[in-house]
């Protein structure tokens, strides 16, 4: 009974947290081998837990830190932007293929409207021409908007600094599923070929 | 709240490195885990460090969760107790003095906590204590508070109130069996 009593207060010591340097070492080494104290252990620690009833919700930004720490930095802003039909866009791609097999016609057109900025730009997939027609465009002093296309789930490629005009988007990008995105930044376009904020405003193609 | 077997679920599929797991793991239990890390290091800045810490290493431990044989929201507990308890006694510095009015400020929520789950056990049993006893047993587990510490709280001798907690223990689990 005396060696009962002994674990017993040992084992509720340990689970209250007062046992400190060997003595504590010495029964977390007997608690990896000893079933009987294992069970002493958890029972106390199951009655005593109960005293743990305060819950305050922790501030968002635990949560954001604490993924960070884990699973590394977030992905970046553009990996937000999926198109959420894609097979919905493909088929209207298709039909207007062949409804409207003529090539004076866009295949599709994006549209972006701000208090700042406005644009239309449309889009003949088989010249893999873009044209881009500029309503609004009222970037901050000192600052330019520039104009990105993002493939599908890949980083943005900058089509430089907006203006009226045609251009020809490269082979290697891939339009299925691409939007295109503004992004305000140095006079000039971005210094490093990356976007340096978050877009302005985005948008996906629209089958015509 | 979550019920046993879901956090046990959460738990074993966080093991697996299952982030959709953690995630929900976390939005139900963090609340709780915070409210003991507050408790113990009563220091919200400390706390949010605390909370981050346990939810890291849960991430890295979870494989050993069925290891001592816990329940699993006990070990949760146990995990994020014993972080707050660590984090508490290494900032102590050797010449701090425990705040006289300790025992006004912290006893009386505590007391209350006890009181707002009258029907456990746990509270029928360490009301049957002494007055200070119970108070010495809620001192250790809530505050983390050493037996140095209680020792000069109460005015006795270490190894006086050593003793004397364990008798308290022991009744305890006489009472609670």
């Amino acid at each position: 009974m005396a060696d009962y009593n002994s674990d017993q207060a040992l084992a509720a010591e340990y689970a209250l947290g007062v046992l400190e340097g060997a003595e504590k070492r010495v029964f977390e080494d007997r608690l990896t081998r000893e079933p009987e104290l294992r069970d002493m252990y958890a029972a106390w620690a199951d009655e005593f837990s109960v005293m743990d009833t305060d819950e305050v919700v922790p501030p968002d930004h635990i949560k954001v830190a604490l993924d960070e720490k884990i699973f590394g930095p977030p992905a970046p802003w553009w990996h937000k932007f999926r198109l959420p039909s894609l097979g919905l866009v493909t088929a209207g791609i298709l039909l207007c293929v062949f409804l409207f097999a003529w090539p004076s016609y866009p295949d599709q057109t994006s549209t972006m409207r701000v208090d700042t900025f406005a644009m239309q730009a449309e889009l003949y997939e088989d010249d893999r021409l873009l044209k881009v027609s500029i309503e609004r465009s009222d970037p901050p002093e000192g600052r330019d908007h520039e104009l990105w296309i993002i493939p599908d789930g890949e980083a943005p490629i900058s089509l430089g600094v907006v203006a009226d005009g045609q251009l020809i988007i490269p082979d290697e990008i891939n339009l299925a599923g691409a939007i295109l995105a503004i992004t305000v930044e140095a006079k000039g376009g971005s210094p490093d070929g990356n976007p340096t904020s978050a877009p302005l405003v985005a948008a996906g193609f629209e089958p015509v | 709240m979550a019920d046993r077997s879901e956090i046990e679920d959460w738990i074993a599929r966080v093991a697996l490195s299952d982030r959709a797991a953690f995630d929900q793991l976390y939005s139900a239990t963090s609340a709780k885990l915070f409210g003991v890390a507050l408790r113990v290091l009563n220091d919200r800045a400390q706390a949010e460090e605390a909370l981050q810490e346990t939810y890291i290493r849960i991430w890295q431990k979870a494989g050993q969760y069925k290891v001592n044989g816990l329940s699993p929201m006990t070990w949760l507990i146990t995990v994020a107790r014993n972080i707050a308890i660590d984090k508490k006694r290494k900032q102590k510095t050797p010449t701090e003095e425990l705040p006289e009015t300790i025992e006004d400020t912290q006893i009386g929520p505590e007391a209350a906590a006890i009181a707002a789950n009258e029907n456990e056990r746990l509270a029928v049993c360490l009301a049957k204590l002494p007055d200070d006893q119970a108070n010495a047993v809620k001192r250790a587990y809530m505050e983390g508070a050493t037996y140095a510490e209680l020792a000069s709280d109460f005015g006795i001798p270490l190894n006086t109130m050593r003793t004397w907690l364990r008798r308290s223990l022991i009744a305890l689990r006489e009472c609670l069996s």
